[in-house]
């Protein structure tokens, strides 16, 4: 299990991570969703022993992380660079990772390397940008750590690859309880992959929930009224999102579904549909509830 | 099939690493290998050669063997040699490339993840990063060190002239034992270089700042000790520079290393009290510790996120940048002219601002950087007047206690300079209580010449070095190094008159200090005897052709060494400072020149013994006798003969010409050490000798004598203003004026021979 709370995390003046509480159960497969600069991957860091909180504590398995080689030994950090690994061809890189990680398997990583086909004996400086993703991926999963951290992981990877990867991925999470963080913009894939997320800004955890309850906390309402109703009128719910087109209303409203519907019947709707919304919109809506928007755009 | 764990993974990653820097550790091998390997190989076949030619050229000598016939000379291995030298220095080099390539991590953000989440603790990837990249250097270089150990013990065995050649190299006698020390020697120094990398890129944060203070750091720390040293002590009064800074230059960077190692055969004579090991060897190896331990510590608290910035700890990088203003300024203002402030502070700024550019990466603040600037360069000039007006902080005054003194070292050639400089080693207490008193002299004369002046503009080395010596401008060179009982050494340098030097004339009779002058004789000797086969000693005064004593061994010289010893430690204070039996002759060595009397019984049975004729001394030569002035003091002091100041005000020389009948009587009983009351003396063959009280009369009866003959002279010079001098040597020298015929006269060429002045009308 991770653990972290009161964490806080700065570099030089600026706040990466503002006091942050959070627990990840083990075998979840964790989405962290965020803006820019949030401080996602200041986090999988941390839980990399890269960094060193400033305040706060940082725990797996109860153990702290940083300068702690029984932990650092269960945890596996992919992240969005490439460059580092251009010195070695796969094996090279699989004997050196090998040497490290106690429960480092040859079966898996032969397993791996076959069905992805990536040449053994070349560099990877000349491997393509996927193909080098792809080989870190199949390291990762090679070391058979009980953490494995993500960031950006999917970045490069062709469509067929990312299946392949994501499946991958989701064996080895049900076959040995694999907890996963995933830090991505690809807010599909963390769809498909991820039971659980956290959103973040400005350093700070917004949510944290389980996909499900996140995709039914918020809604978007098509409605048509016979008065014209503007954004006040619904000042009762939490509207993230009112936009007037013509005689259709469309709101973005967090909630439940039952009490929004009870709610707006009252103002006698022509027309109400409720419709769910992708993670994406989610993600957009919730940020723009936060300032964080592109309507200053023009 | 699972991994099986490593016990340590300090281990795995050192081995590793060890592995992906396997070829550069070829090509320094290959380097290693090219330098001094190579040299020594074609020192053999250059001494090989050298020995072939010179056997035909000996018999070519003697006839035997045709000229053509003769082998070609040899070519001289020096083309080797700078390929050596520059494949060192390039094997040095990869040191720090390798530390750059081990510690990548530091400075390149790409690398710090794949390092940093590696199951590794700081302590384990510092301590396999260390080691391994050390390992990487140092392997070759030990390698290369132990084929050149074999290469110089064949060179020993082929080489006939080998121990010789170790010879001409200051007294190795063997040239292994050159080999082993410039081998652990060049160990510690390419330690210290990549210990000093590893120091510096724990400072840095970027690749720009990494490599270029790398590399930077080993000119400016000798760079800025040297001249900041040199700039600053070098003006202090009694502070040589030598003994100040050279021991902290030589163990505190890797070319300060090659300096000492050559300071260290340059002066290694057998004679020197420099030590390889504790003298240098040591203090470097902790030096070099000190740069590796606070590696660790800076490395211990970087954190992973500081890579990209210019400096992590930018402490290090004010350091650096003071110690450059202070060195500018110390260049500036070396002849304390108030003129060369403007142009210091011209080009310190701009050497400053660039650098402050170049690490803020651009002109962002620029107006800090112009406060920081006038901060530092107040401090030092503030730093640079204190240490000037307080003589280095009080160092020019530093005279440690008696009580802290466990012995000193005197380096000086004797009251009476009846010694080359060698260094005697006095430990008792009255001894050390003269010294002490000497020096205080010393510094008590100059605290009143330093009031008393008023000469800004002059340059203080010039003025101190020869003003504060009184009116005494013959002053004798005093080198007293204090060893204190803590360990530490004090080491002074004076030019003293003959006032100050009294304070050692109770020390010169000493069994302490004739011990050691006598064992110095020895050691010479002996030198002498082991290299040439032979040594020998003069007998000779003015009126005499030298007498050799051959010695062939250690027994004929001990005979006569224990004599003089007898001697010396016999002889009264009085007969010693004024002595009043005829002076016979000096007895000569290459480095000693001992006035002999009646008061040395057992040299005289000695030189007698080996048909030394001393009573030819008594017949006087007026030929051989060369009496070429007198000069009479006016002053009442009380002086040496050896430092008596003919040129000084109260003195007046007449320079002699003619045979007078007092020139006998004087030449009989004039004395070469003297230290009294001297109111005349008298130049023979070139040498001042005292005349004793007692025959002032005498002296001053040929003074007249001289004195009215040369005004004579003189007045019928100033008359007729031009003539010619011509030597006995039939050399011939014209003067158009009495002060050109002065000059003449004032040559010793012309005026140690016989010569006739014509004067034309």
């Amino acid at each position: 299990m991770i653990e972290l709370k009161g964490l806080t995390k700065r570099f030089d003046d600026f706040v990466a991570l503002d006091n942050i509480d959070l627990t990840i159960p083990e075998g979840t497969a964790f989405g962290l969703l965020g803006s820019n600069g949030a401080g996602k991957s200041t986090i999988l860091r941390i839980l990399s022993g890269i960094y060193k909180q400033e305040a706060g504590d940082a725990h797996i398995d109860g153990e702290p992380i940083f300068d702690n080689v029984s932990v650092k030994e269960k945890v596996f950090f992919i992240n969005d660079e490439t460059i580092q690994f251009s010195r070695f061809t796969l094996i090279e890189l699989k004997d050196f990772y090998k040497r490290f990680y106690p429960k480092f398997s040859e079966e898996i990583f032969e397993k791996l390397k076959n069905t992805i086909k990536l040449p053994s004996d070349k560099r990877i400086d000349q491997f393509s940008k996927g193909m080098k993703r792809q080989a870190v991926v199949i390291i990762g999963l090679s070391c058979q750590t009980d953490y494995l951290l993500l960031d950006e992981a999917f970045d490069g990877l062709d469509p067929t690859m990312r299946i392949i990867v994501k499946r991958m991925l989701v064996d080895a999470m049900l076959d040995r309880k694999l907890t996963t963080i995933i830090s991505s913009h690809n807010l599909k894939e963390i769809n498909e992959v991820c039971d659980t997320v956290a959103l973040m800004h400005k350093g700070k955890i917004i949510f944290n929930r389980d996909l499900d309850s996140v995709k039914g906390n918020i809604h978007k309402v098509q409605a048509a009224f016979a008065i014209d109703y503007d954004k006040d009128a619904f000042s009762d719910l939490e509207v993230l999102h009112y936009e007037r087109n013509q005689s259709l209303t469309y709101l973005i409203i967090k909630g439940d579904e039952e009490e929004i519907k009870s709610k707006l019947n009252i103002k006698k709707p022509l027309v109400l549909d409720i419709i769910p919304l992708t993670l994406e919109e989610i993600f957009i809506y919730e940020m723009e509830g936060l300032g964080y928007d592109c309507t200053e755009i023009n | 099939m699972t991994a099986q764990k490593l016990t340590d993974n300090t281990y795995t990653n050192m081995f590793y690493k060890i592995k992906s820097n396997i070829r550069i550790s070829v090509v320094a091998l290959i380097l290693n290998l090219i330098s001094a390997p190579v040299i020594l190989i074609n020192m053999i076949i250059y001494l090989k050669a050298q020995e072939k030619y010179n056997a035909a050229y000996m018999l070519y000598t003697q006839g035997l063997l045709a000229e053509n016939a003769l082998p070609p000379y040899p070519n001289s291995p020096e083309i080797y040699i700078a390929v050596g030298v520059f494949a060192t220095a390039a094997a040095v080099l990869i040191g720090i490339v390798i530390a750059m390539g081990n510690f990548s991590y530091l400075y390149k953000k790409s690398n710090v993840d794949m390092v940093m989440s590696l199951p590794l603790t700081t302590r384990q990837r510092f301590t396999s990063d260390f080691l391994s990249g050390a390992i990487s250097y140092l392997a070759p270089f030990l390698m290369s060190g132990i084929v050149s150990m074999i290469i110089s013990f064949i060179g020993s065995i082929v080489v006939k002239d080998w121990s010789e050649f170790a010879g001409q190299l200051n007294g190795f006698s063997s040239i292994n034992d050159l080999v082993v020390k410039l081998i652990i020697g060049g160990f510690f120094i390419m330690l210290m270089v990549y210990a000093l990398a590893v120091f510096t890129i724990s400072c840095c944060g970027s690749f720009f700042e990494a490599i270029a203070y790398t590399l930077g750091l080993n000119l400016l720390i000798p760079g800025i000790i040297a001249a900041g040293g040199y700039l600053l002590l070098g003006n202090l009064y009694g502070i040589n520079f030598e003994n100040s800074i050279i021991p902290v230059l030589t163990k505190t960077s890797p070319i300060g290393g090659v300096i000492g190692i050559a300071y260290y055969l340059l002066d290694y004579n057998g004679d020197n009290n420099f030590s390889f090991y504790t003298g240098w060897l040591i203090p470097f190896i902790i030096v070099t510790l000190i740069y590796a331990i606070s590696s660790w510590f800076l490395y211990k608290n970087r954190k992973a996120e500081d890579v990209s910035k210019p400096f992590v700890y930018k402490l290090f990088y004010y350091i650096v940048i003071t110690c450059i203003t202070f060195t500018i300024s110390s260049i500036f203002i070396f002849d304390r002219s108030s003129g060369n402030i403007v142009p210091l502070i011209i080009f310190s700024a701009i050497v400053y601002l660039i650098l402050e550019v170049i690490t803020n990466r651009g002109f962002k603040k620029v107006w800090l950087s112009a406060i920081r600037y006038a901060i530092t360069m107040i401090c030092v000039l503030i730093v640079i007047s204190i240490m000037d007006f307080t003589d280095g902080f009080g160092m020019v005054y530093q005279i440690p206690k008696a009580s802290q003194i466990s012995s000193v070292e005197l380096d000086y050639p004797g009251i009476f300079e009846s010694y080359e400089s060698s260094a005697v080693k006095l430990k008792e207490k009255d001894a050390i209580s003269n010294v002490i008193s000497m020096h205080s002299d010393v510094l008590d004369l100059y605290k009143e010449e330093k009031k008393a002046e008023n000469d800004v503009d002059t340059p203080k080395a010039t003025s101190y070095m020869n003003k504060y010596n009184s009116a005494d401008y013959r002053a004798t060179f005093v080198k007293i190094k204090y060893n204190l009982k803590s360990g530490a050494q004090l080491t002074r340098e004076y030019s003293v008159n003959s006032d100050v030097l009294k304070n050692l004339s109770d020390i010169e009779l000493s069994d302490e200090y004739i011990d050691q002058r006598i064992q110095s004789i020895r050691s010479s000797i002996f030198k002498m005897i082991t290299l040439e086969n032979y040594s020998e000693i003069s007998f000779y005064n003015f009126s005499e052709q030298p007498q050799n004593i051959d010695f062939k061994n250690m027994t004929e010289v001990e005979e006569m060494l224990t004599a003089l010893s007898t001697d010396m430690k016999s002889i009264s204070p009085e007969e010693f400072y004024t002595p009043s039996k005829p002076f016979l002759g000096f007895m000569g060595l290459s480095n000693i020149n001992i006035p002999i009397n009646e008061n040395y019984p057992n040299v005289i049975k000695f030189l007698e013994k080996h048909d030394i004729n001393l009573f030819l001394s008594n017949k006087f030569d007026p030929i051989a006798t060369k009496i070429i002035s007198i000069t009479q003091n006016n002053t009442d002091e009380i002086t040496f003969i050896t430092r008596f100041n003919k040129e000084a005000e109260n003195y007046y020389t007449e320079t002699i010409s003619q045979e007078y009948p007092e020139i006998e009587e004087l030449a009989k009983v004039v004395q070469p050490n003297y230290m009294g009351k001297i109111v005349y003396t008298m130049n023979i063959n070139g040498s001042e000798y005292a005349v004793p009280e007692e025959y002032s009369s005498i002296a001053e009866s040929l003074y007249n004598k001289a004195k009215g003959y040369n005004q004579k002279h003189t007045e019928e010079i100033a008359v007729n203003s031009y003539g010619y001098i011509v030597t006995e040597d039939n050399d011939v020298y014209y003067f158009n004026s009495f002060e050109e015929y002065n000059n003449l006269l004032a040559d010793k060429d012309i005026s140690s021979k016989e010569y006739k002045v014509v004067i034309q009308k």
